[in-house]
């Protein structure tokens, strides 16, 4: 019951003035920067840290924990309105959410995707709360060999994420992953296919990817014939979700906050997996699976609560441990740190009002994003109907600014245009960019986790059998690729004979 | 058509990593080699049901499409990124608003005006005020912000 | 005639050149008349990025202009290096020269485009010290227990470090060699926290880990710190290497600012009196010590000698452990 006390307190310290100001500070801020394309938490958060520098540890965590999930609550707009992901954890709602949105039901995608967010919040934070050492403990058991099966996972579902061609979808993938190859060979040190472009040492950047071949091409696709043939539905037809669209939400909104929660405590790239995930087990168990790719709502129900469950479980490594999960979570740690203290398991002991008090204003924090992207949905959908020759520049614009705001590079900008035509060309021949860019994110980190078991196992890939959680996984992705293999090969057969 | 694309990808798995052995080479190479595999599929299939549809002329896929406004959208957006740097990020910006609401965009003068320079303001006030991003001054220093 | 004008013009010009003399001083003298952009080589978020933001604080309130960070990460830190050195000498361009852009890989990289002569040093500010670590619950209790260890079953040990070049990887390579050529195997991560999460997680066995990656699950007690690399006050019973037997391993992973070089004299002093100033104030070193930084103050002369002498180390240690990044 001392878990009670806690959140009490915490939500005493959560509704004094000061924190309840910061909060809606963050909580406003991080949906402004997930609402546009490029600049992510990551760069805001540490152009705002000195501003914690003189408040309490409480009010700057609070502030800088709001705008990491508000920016997952904005990244969704922009991936349904204009096909533009926020940032990599909102890639799978392009895929039905745009689509909807051209179906003019941007409203019901916005909104189910807001309650989606809310209720994935909500519930990976209780999840938090009960679970926070038990879970760490569990999350510690993933070593390389396991983040392999995971990321083995992965790819296999990437290829669910088709909505046309299996083949070339599966095309997309492999160059996916061999665009992931560019740059610095993390095992080795050597450079690879750099071409000698300094910019390109480290890798093609994902935000200037994820822009240019969806964002850019996108517009390119669209301006290409004459504008008036334009596209979104004027007739939009509601502003929120009806009845219908609930029932078929529940599930996926149940599913995938369980998926999201669970992958998001993996340290190191669980919660990115978490959204297509459980976009592929949707399509998997779903009744109707050809919807899915053209406006599917449980397509976009499912993953945008998986990417806020997953946002609470990034939380547990760095609240139990002390170990950040992913870049965000190590900037709160530095603010933390810097104020003090010190998170891990001590930090109930020694600041609880500050455990406790980011808690509770996670939880309202969550709850002032609903009421304040709601509203917006009416916005957003009234924006579509402004005419597509004043819209576009300023897509285009946004995707500049992004892209150059992300990493101060004018070369990314190039390599944002260049994808831009790229992804183009390669639309029209009927070639989706969600698998290449998925692969991209997944490619890198199966490597990685392949070389490092293999270090760890001096060359034996028995390694990955021997230990139960990454057999699992492996088993799972043998059996899936096997079976989406089959269903390929019984339908060429007919298709022939 | 699609035989154009596929070709162009096949080349492009040519490339052969560099050392295998679990080294740097290894996933490159295997990459490359499931890359050729699935082109030549690709070319494969289209072969045999441009075979079946013969005589039924398609729509090519570049009917009717307005290179102009792509080559003018994608030259403008290379411009940007050329010049963000040396002239600044006010000036550039306007001109290619300018750019884009006009020529493609299909826009009255009056109308291009204003919105450009609205536009500008607007994502000024957002970025670098509010958001505090750095965006570059160029040559022209204070004076173009 | 025409020996009035050559007068004329030589007046004119002697005019000239010292109304431009003048300015330039006052220029140099109202230094800094606009924000100073700090250029920072590794990613926002990271712990170098947060020991320049509290910089940049004091140094705005010393300079009385806004220091803006910004984050150029890439290669290592070369690319940042690489922008300092090619920016204007005006003195409106600064950033960071660390143990990675400007010491490991000018040693190991073969084909880099600056060197440390093109930089005007104004300092260093701070160092991150390496601590040997191993679970909580492992069975050795010493460095010697190790090393033993490692002697009597080779290539069983795995360490995790942070990346090939790293200050994590080169001073385990080099308590390696000094040790007798033990072997370790490596295993390299993208960062602290997932080499940390690894360790704990039992799938390596040791690594040596700066101290901001691990200051907070030492004081939660599951890992055990068996030796430092240099001494450090606040964990007095911690031996050094070289209290352990191993002298050699005495590195660190520094930081200090500079300047491309030209600077004109009067802006290179203010800037070396305010970084003297703040790296020196106590409010700043509370706030480095809390992230695991430790504030270790060298004036450009000891810094400029001192990285010298480590990327004659770097460079030992690169042949000998066969390391090169290309």
């Amino acid at each position: 019951m001392e878990i009670f006390s806690g959140i009490l307190s915490g939500f005493q310290i959560i509704l004094q003035p000061v924190n309840f100001l910061y909060c809606f500070i963050g909580v406003f801020i991080g949906t402004l920067i997930g609402v546009l394309p490029g600049i992510g938490p990551v760069g805001t958060m540490s152009i705002l840290l000195p501003v914690t520098f003189g408040i309490s540890p409480v009010t700057g965590v609070i502030m800088l924990a709001g705008i990491y999930y508000g920016a997952m609550y904005g990244g969704s707009t922009t991936s349904i309105l204009v096909n533009i992901p926020g940032e990599a954890a909102s890639v799978v709602t392009c895929l039905d959410g745009y689509q909807m949105a051209k179906q003019g039901r941007a409203g019901p995608a916005l909104g189910i995707s807001a309650m989606g967010s809310f209720i994935g919040g909500t519930f990976s934070l209780i999840g938090l709360m009960f679970l926070v050492y038990t879970l760490s403990e569990f999350a510690l058991r993933f070593g390389p060999p396991e983040y392999f099966a995971l990321m083995c996972l992965g790819i296999t579902t990437v290829a669910y994420l088709a909505r046309g061609s299996l083949l070339k979808a599966t095309i997309m993938a492999v160059l996916g992953l061999i665009l992931g190859c560019v740059g610095t060979d993390i095992i080795s040190g050597k450079l690879r296919f750099d071409f000698g472009i300094s910019g390109l040492a480290d890798g093609i950047g994902l935000v200037p990817l994820a822009m240019g071949l969806f964002g850019i091409s996108e517009v390119l696709t669209n301006i290409e014939k004459p504008l008036k043939r334009m596209i979104y539905e004027t007739k939009i037809r509601n502003i929120l979700p009806n009845g219908d669209d609930w029932k078929k939400s529940t599930g996926p909104i149940v599913r995938g906050s369980l998926i999201g929660f669970l992958l998001g405590i993996l340290p190191g790239g669980g919660s990115i997996l978490s959204s297509f995930v459980s976009y592929s087990v949707e399509k998997k168990i779903s009744k109707h699976p050809e919807t899915f790719g053209h406006g599917a709502i449980e397509g976009v129900a499912g993953p945008e609560t998986a990417n806020n469950a997953a946002t609470g479980g990034a939380f547990v490594p760095l609240l139990a441990l002390g170990i950040p999960s992913n870049v965000i979570m190590a900037i709160l740690l530095g603010a933390l740190l810097i104020h003090g203290v010190t998170p891990g398991p001590l930090m109930i002991r020694e600041h609880p009002g500050i455990f406790w008090g980011v808690i509770a204003s996670m939880y309202i924090g969550n709850a002032m994003l609903l009421l304040l992207n709601l509203p917006f949905i009416g916005l957003w959908v009234r924006l579509l109907k402004v005419p597509y020759g004043v819209l576009f520049p300023l897509i285009l614009l946004f995707t500049l600014i992004g892209s150059y705001s992300n990493s101060n590079s004018v070369f990314d900008i190039f390599l944002m245009i260049f994808f831009g035509v790229v992804g183009y060309v390669l639309r029209k021949y009927g070639y989706e960019e969600a698998p290449l860019l998925l692969a991209f994110i997944l490619g890198p980190m199966l490597e990685q986790a392949f070389r490092q078991s293999m270090v760890m196992s001096n060359g034996k890939l028995s390694i990955f059998f021997t230990r139960p959680i990454s057999a699992i996984g492996l088993t799972l992705s043998i059996a899936l690729f096997a079976s989406t293999g089959l269903n390929v090969f019984r339908k060429t057969r007919n298709k022939v004979t | 058509m699609v035989l154009g694309i596929s070709i162009s990808i096949y080349s492009k798995t040519l490339k052969l990593g560099k050392l295998a052995s679990p080294g740097p080479g290894l996933m490159p190479f295997l990459l490359g080699l499931t890359l050729s595999i699935f082109s030549v599929l690709v070319v494969a299939r289209s072969l045999l049901s441009a075979q079946k549809e013969k005589g039924l002329h398609e729509e090519g896929i570049w009917f009717q499409v307005d290179i102009k406004k792509i080559v003018l959208v994608t030259g403008s957006l290379i411009m940007y990124a050329l010049l963000l740097e040396k002239i600044g990020f006010v000036i550039t910006t306007l001109v290619i608003l300018l750019i884009l609401f006009r020529a493609v965009g299909s826009q009255k003068w009056s109308s291009v005006l204003v919105s450009s320079i609205l536009t500008v303001l607007f994502t000024y006030l957002v970025f670098v005020i509010i958001l505090k991003v750095e965006l570059p001054y160029g040559f022209l220093g204070r004076v173009g912000w | 005639m025409k020996q009035k004008r050559k007068r004329m013009w030589i007046l004119g010009l002697t005019v000239g050149i010292g109304v431009l003399i003048y300015l330039n001083s006052a220029i140099a003298a109202d230094y800094p008349t606009k924000p100073i952009e700090y250029i920072c080589p590794f990613g926002a978020g990271g712990p170098t990025s947060l020991a320049n933001r509290i910089m940049a604080e004091k140094l705005s309130q010393l300079l009385g202009q806004p220091v803006v960070v910004i984050n150029k990460p890439g290669a290592g830190g070369a690319i940042a290096a690489a922008f300092i050195a090619r920016a204007k000498p005006d003195g409106y361009t600064i950033g960071d020269v660390t143990s990675a852009g400007n010491g490991v890989t000018l040693a190991l990289r073969p084909d880099v485009t600056y060197k440390n002569s093109d930089f005007e040093l104004l300092g260093q500010y701070g160092t991150h010290f390496l601590a040997m670590a191993v679970k909580e619950d492992a069975p050795w209790k010493t460095v010697r227990d190790l090393a033993e260890y490692a002697k009597k079953n080779p290539g069983v040990l795995k360490y995790g470090s942070s990346g090939v070049g790293s200050a994590t990887q080169l001073c385990m390579e080099l308590f390696k060699l000094t040790a007798g050529k033990l072997a370790i195997d490596h295993i390299p991560f993208k960062s602290g926290p997932e080499i940390t999460a690894a360790l704990l997680g039992g799938h390596i066995h040791t690594g040596t880990f700066t101290w901001g990656t691990v200051k907070a699950v030492y004081d939660a007690k599951k890992i055990r710190v068996l030796a430092l690399s240099i001494p450090v006050e606040e964990l007095p019973g911690i031996p050094t290497f070289a209290q352990a037997g191993y002298p050699e391993v005495n590195l660190t992973a520094y930081y200090g600012t500079a300047a491309p070089k030209g600077l004109p004299r009067e802006i290179l002093n203010k800037l070396r009196d305010a970084c003297a100033k703040t790296f020196q104030d106590p409010k700043t070193r509370e706030a480095f010590r809390n992230i695991g930084l430790t504030p270790d103050y060298k004036t450009p002369e000891e810094f400029s000698k001192f990285m010298e002498d480590r990327i004659m180390v770097y460079k030992r240690i690169g042949s000998e452990a066969n390391i090169t990044l290309d």
